[in-house]
């Protein structure tokens, strides 16, 4: 497949854009900005992004807790996103969602939820939506390697393929669940092995690789789009930083090596992309350095934006409840 | 005015609220073939696309709908109260906090239409009664009607209704017949009814119960005492303003709840009344629910479980003994 | 500008925080990265590390304090700040206060009755109407006092009660809290006039067999005759036949009065009330015993006319059905006298020297020694007695 400069140029700057708004979260939050669970996407960035890259503005996105990475890959406001890690008015959910439940419904995205696999009947039922009214938007979610065994996660997966729904099942497999590696948890070699028991095509994806991840969403959302129904994608990729912020203080024990972080750390996506951009001459290192650093500016501005933006008054408390609203008991 | 079954009346409301606009759809287990009887002819008249079976994944699909109304449809489901505890996640995480949690971005149109068996042999795993638990967590609408008219102007304003929705349709209720107005018949959520009017003792009853709460005004009118029966047709949100007011004119409380008694929706009825209408009171609240144990299934126990006429008339003379 | 050092959340969940040591001093250089403070919680255990070159320039909380996490913990200068860059230092001010977004509830003030149950219906109309719980008997089950019982109690009170007047007919209306500080006061006024009492045991028989005779014809009437009918008919013919005892001492005047006003104590749940029967000498028996009836009934309900309840001239005070046989009945100023009715013996009596079963009652007459003496008033009492004990001249 070839793909245009414009998409190419597009998956680094998001993935640049990922990354140093997950650096800058982790530095803010150890400095005691805002508190609450965080969850980085750090190591993990060509996964949404190339999948993203995929999908039209119209289409739909629904993800997990870690859930940085989701929004931004699909565009989203990285101000808005800042503000509402800090809990403030200006972000996403009026600082009422906080990390675990990002969500820009003006966008196509359906929001992140704290439960995990809690979003994947979600995202079917958009799908079904599309279906029952004639329209062509897909949708796709975001699930993790432990959220694979949850019950929802199975019954969505059969309910797309009986009812032949436009949605992507993608699994973004960091291999470990908090601390628990996937390989003792999981009945079969991969995840993407799953999608036989469901009769839909189960692709299983070098999630280093944005370009991958770009050529088999695409495939996906062709196959969607066109009546064909829903796709197993899994995204193999790995997790740098711990499950959240502060969780290596409290944990006992390790659960994985520093030469297996090491390792996988060599094959960080950013750096992979950025070398087929050299080597095929379709950016120079000062490009990508630019944008590295244009995206760095970015983050920052976001930090001030969301430092600079109120808590939101205490008579917001009972506000959002309600499209129709009743009184309070 | 029409005379229907309250099951009926589910029918009437689903396929006007279906015609009238055509983003309403509804699934459910085995709905095409009615086996409720609720969902008779809509297949015939919406096609496949419209009315969907749904495989046995309650948790799935539950959510499902939910992701369909915030993309534009406005889906109805069909369940039976003993189901939906798998599909608690969908409905608790998703359903009741979605719109707050993302600041009021998401607008749920959903609807689910929960048939509550009870008082038949159906025992312990079919026979719950479960819609206190969802008074609880903020974000869910709920509606319990009594009658056949009210289920029909019920439903239908559940399903106008943009918020989460769930109808908990009293299966003791099915063969009641009752007169339902003819032409575009609404009722409002958070109205309650006074379905008679007393002077002595308040008696304020949820769904099934109702119907029992008339008998016993009714024995009890003749011996003199006079009853006020109040059905408050939807507990999120609750008419309080009519229960103080009544229980102002009449001094005395009586909640019939055929939920479990602890925690039920007449505890929470109690404690509001107990707060806000205090100085009403001539007696103590009474509160007349089913036992805290589960549904035997032999007949000579499980009619032990639940409020009756004669329960609720003792519970009225009881409030009347100064 | 300076830097501030944050507690930050170490570890999920963590709400607060102990300082346990600080690593370093006011005034040690630091670098970005040092370790500055160590924090214990029940989460876990680590060092808060300085986010900036510089120097140390303030601690703000002290060892072994707890505090919340994004407490600031000190400040950070760096290049170039002096202690003038650091900002004022927060006293040790109580968290502020949580904004209320309770919906108010209503409140009633407690009132007495702490002992008694009391329905909280019943509390709040008591309340209302301004009555005392502590002095309602409760006729609800197990002596609990509801709604009707403050109603009954709260009836029973006339609200108006008057004092008497020294001229008539013009009334003067005294509201008052309480019916028993009037008669508190009355009570103490009359006992400083110097009065003497004077008792006759009358034989009654004849007045007894006149009052049975009446039943039957006054059934039509719907009522029943009772002695104190006999009695008021009695004291006012002789109160028109010896004028100066219906009189009124105002001051250093007698004053005889042209009406012959008989005030009738009636006993209350709480007290006693007087209220008139006006020209009492131009009234028959039955216009008189009539009269008494509806004054009755309306001082039970709490309803007599202002009127009716002033401008007595001489006033009657019956304990017959009370088993008393004499007593001293205190004068109702400024009336110079009043007549007390004892109780009705049948004792022993000789007649024209036969020993017969005779009814006997005592009158008893309490006098204002200012202003008559004892002969006119033992006069007045003779005749009451003779007008009493021979009845038939009493038209029905």
């Amino acid at each position: 497949m070839s793909i245009d400069k414009e998409t190419l140029i597009m998956i680094l700057t998001r993935m640049w854009i990922i990354r140093n708004f997950e650096l800058k979260v982790m530095e803010v939050h150890s400095a005691g900005e805002f508190s609450g669970a965080a969850h980085p996407y750090i190591g993990e960035e060509a996964v949404a992004v190339g999948a993203c890259a995929a999908l039209r503005d119209t289409d739909y996105i629904a993800g997990n807790h870690r859930s940085h990475g989701h929004p931004l890959a699909k565009g989203g406001s990285v101000k808005k996103a800042m503000a509402e890690l800090y809990g403030r008015v200006d972000g996403y959910c009026k600082g009422k969602g906080g990390s675990m439940h990002l969500a820009d419904f003006s966008i196509g995205i359906l929001g992140e939820s704290g439960i995990v696999a809690s979003s994947v009947p979600v995202a079917t039922g958009a799908a079904l939506s599309a279906k029952v009214q004639g329209k062509d938007f897909v949708s796709m979610v975001f699930f993790g390697d432990g959220a694979s065994n949850q019950g929802a996660c199975h019954e969505s997966m059969n309910l797309a393929s009986v009812w032949n729904l436009p949605v992507i099942f993608l699994c973004e497999n960091n291999q470990f669940a908090v601390t628990t590696s996937y390989e003792e948890t999981v009945a079969v070699d991969h995840i993407s092995d799953r999608a036989s028991a469901y009769n839909m095509p189960g692709v299983l994806v070098d999630g280093q690789d944005a370009i991958a991840m770009y050529e088999a969403t695409v495939a996906a959302v062709e196959r969607a789009r066109s009546g064909q129904g829903p796709t197993l994608i899994e995204g193999l990729t790995y997790r740098y930083e711990e499950h959240s912020l502060g969780l290596g203080r409290v944990r006992r024990g390790e659960y994985r090596t520093t030469d297996q972080i090491d390792e996988w750390r060599k094959r960080d996506p950013i750096n992979i992309h950025e070398e087929y951009l050299i080597n095929n001459n379709i950016a120079s290192r000062e490009e990508c350095d630019s944008i590295a650093s244009d995206s760095e500016k970015l983050v920052d501005e976001a930090v001030d934006f969301a430092r600079n933006s109120p808590f939101p008054e205490p008579e917001e408390l009972f506000e959002d409840m309600w499209a129709n609203p009743i009184p309070r008991p | 005015m029409t005379q229907a079954l309250f099951g009926e009346a589910i029918n009437q409301a689903t396929i006007e609220e279906m015609k009238r606009d055509e983003r309403v759809f509804i699934m459910g287990e085995d709905i095409r073939r009615a086996v409720y009887g609720s969902t008779a002819n809509l297949l015939a008249e919406f096609g496949e696309k419209r009315v969907l079976d749904t495989p046995l994944s309650e948790n799935g699909f539950f959510g499902a709908a939910i992701g369909a109304s915030l993309v534009g449809s406005r889906p109805i489901v069909e369940t039976l109260t003993s189901f939906m505890w798998v599909a608690m996640d969908q409905l608790i995480s998703q359903a009741a906090k979605m719109r707050y949690m993302f600041g009021g971005q998401a607008t749920l149109p959903v609807v689910y239409r929960a048939l509550m068996m009870y008082g038949g042999g159906a025992a312990a795993h079919h026979s719950d009664r479960s819609y206190p638990m969802f008074m609880n967590m903020p974000g869910i609408k709920i509606v319990v009607p009594s009658n056949p008219a009210d289920m029909k102007g019920l439903l239908k304003t559940a399903v106008r209704d943009d918020d989460p929705v769930i109808v908990f349709e009293d299966g003791t209720l099915a063969g009641m017949r009752g007169e339902i107005p003819d032409g575009e018949h609404i009722t409002p959520f958070g109205e309650a009814n006074i379905i008679k009017e007393g002077t002595d003792c308040t008696i304020v009853a949820i769904a099934g119960s109702v119907n029992h709460s008339i008998s016993a005004a009714e024995n009890l009118h003749k011996e003199g005492i006079s009853v006020e029966v109040i059905d408050p047709r939807t507990l999120v949100p609750l008419d309080k303003e009519t229960i103080l007011n009544s229980v102002e004119k009449t001094g005395r409380l009586v909640v019939v709840d055929p939920a479990h008694k602890v925690c039920s929706a007449a505890s929470e009825i109690a404690s509001i009344v107990a707060q806000e209408g205090f100085w009403s009171l001539q007696a103590p609240i009474q509160k007349v629910a089913s036992e805290q144990v589960h549904i035997p299934f032999t007949p000579s126990l499980e009619k032990l479980v639940y409020p009756d006429v004669i329960k609720i008339s003792n519970a009225v003379k009881n409030t009347l003994e100064d | 500008m300076s830097i501030p050092i944050i507690l930050p959340q170490l570890g999920m969940g963590m709400n607060e925080g102990q300082v346990m040591k600080w690593l370093k001093s006011v005034g040690d250089p630091i670098q970005k990265g040092d370790k500055l403070v160590e924090i214990e919680s029940s989460k876990v255990n680590s060092e808060v590390e300085a986010t900036s070159d510089g120097i140390l320039g303030r601690i703000d909380v002290e060892e072994e304090k707890v505090v919340n996490v994004g407490t600031v913990l000190g400040y950070i200068l760096v290049q170039g700040e002096t202690d003038n860059d650091l900002p004022a230092k927060k006293s040790d001010e109580v968290s502020a206060q949580e904004p209320d977004i309770s919906q108010s509830s209503e409140r009633i003030k407690r009132q007495s009755g702490k002992n008694k149950i009391v329905t909280p219906r019943a509390r709040r109309l008591a309340k209302k109407l301004n009555v005392n719980i502590d002095q309602v008997e409760g006729t609800g089950s197990g002596g609990r006092i509801t709604e009707e019982d403050i109603t009954n109690f709260s009836n029973k009170i006339p609200n108006n009660v008057s004092l008497p007047v020294s001229s008539l007919p013009v009334t003067k209306t005294v509201k008052l809290e309480r019916l028993r500080s009037v008669i508190a006061k009355r009570m103490t006024e009359s006992s400083q006039i110097p009065t003497v009492t004077l008792t006759r045991n009358v034989d009654v028989t004849n007045a007894v067999e006149f009052q049975k005779n009446l039943i039957s014809s006054w059934r039509s009437k719907k009522l029943r005759p009772q002695y104190q009918d006999l009695i008021l008919k009695a004291t006012a013919r002789a109160l028109s036949e010896q004028r100066e005892a219906n009189a009124h001492l105002v001051g250093d005047e007698i004053r005889l009065l042209e009406d012959i006003n008989i005030g009738v104590a009636m006993a209350v749940t709480d007290g006693l009330i007087v209220p008139v029967i006006k020209n009492a000498d131009k009234k028959s028996l039955l216009e008189i015993a009539l009269e008494v009836r509806e004054l009755a009934r309306q001082s039970r309900s709490n309803s007599i006319p202002l009127d009716r309840m002033s401008g007595s001239s001489f006033s009657v005070t019956t304990l017959e059905s009370y088993n008393i046989d004499t007593f001293n009945p205190l004068l109702n100023p400024p009336e110079i006298g009043i007549l007390g009715v004892g109780n009705i013996n049948v004792l022993p009596l000789y007649v024209n020297d036969e020993l017969l079963p005779r009814s006997v009652g005592s009158l008893n007459l309490t006098f204002d020694h200012r202003a008559w003496d004892g002969a006119p008033s033992a006069n007045f009492l003779n005749l009451v007695s003779k007008y009493l004990s021979e009845p038939s001249w009493m038209d029905e």
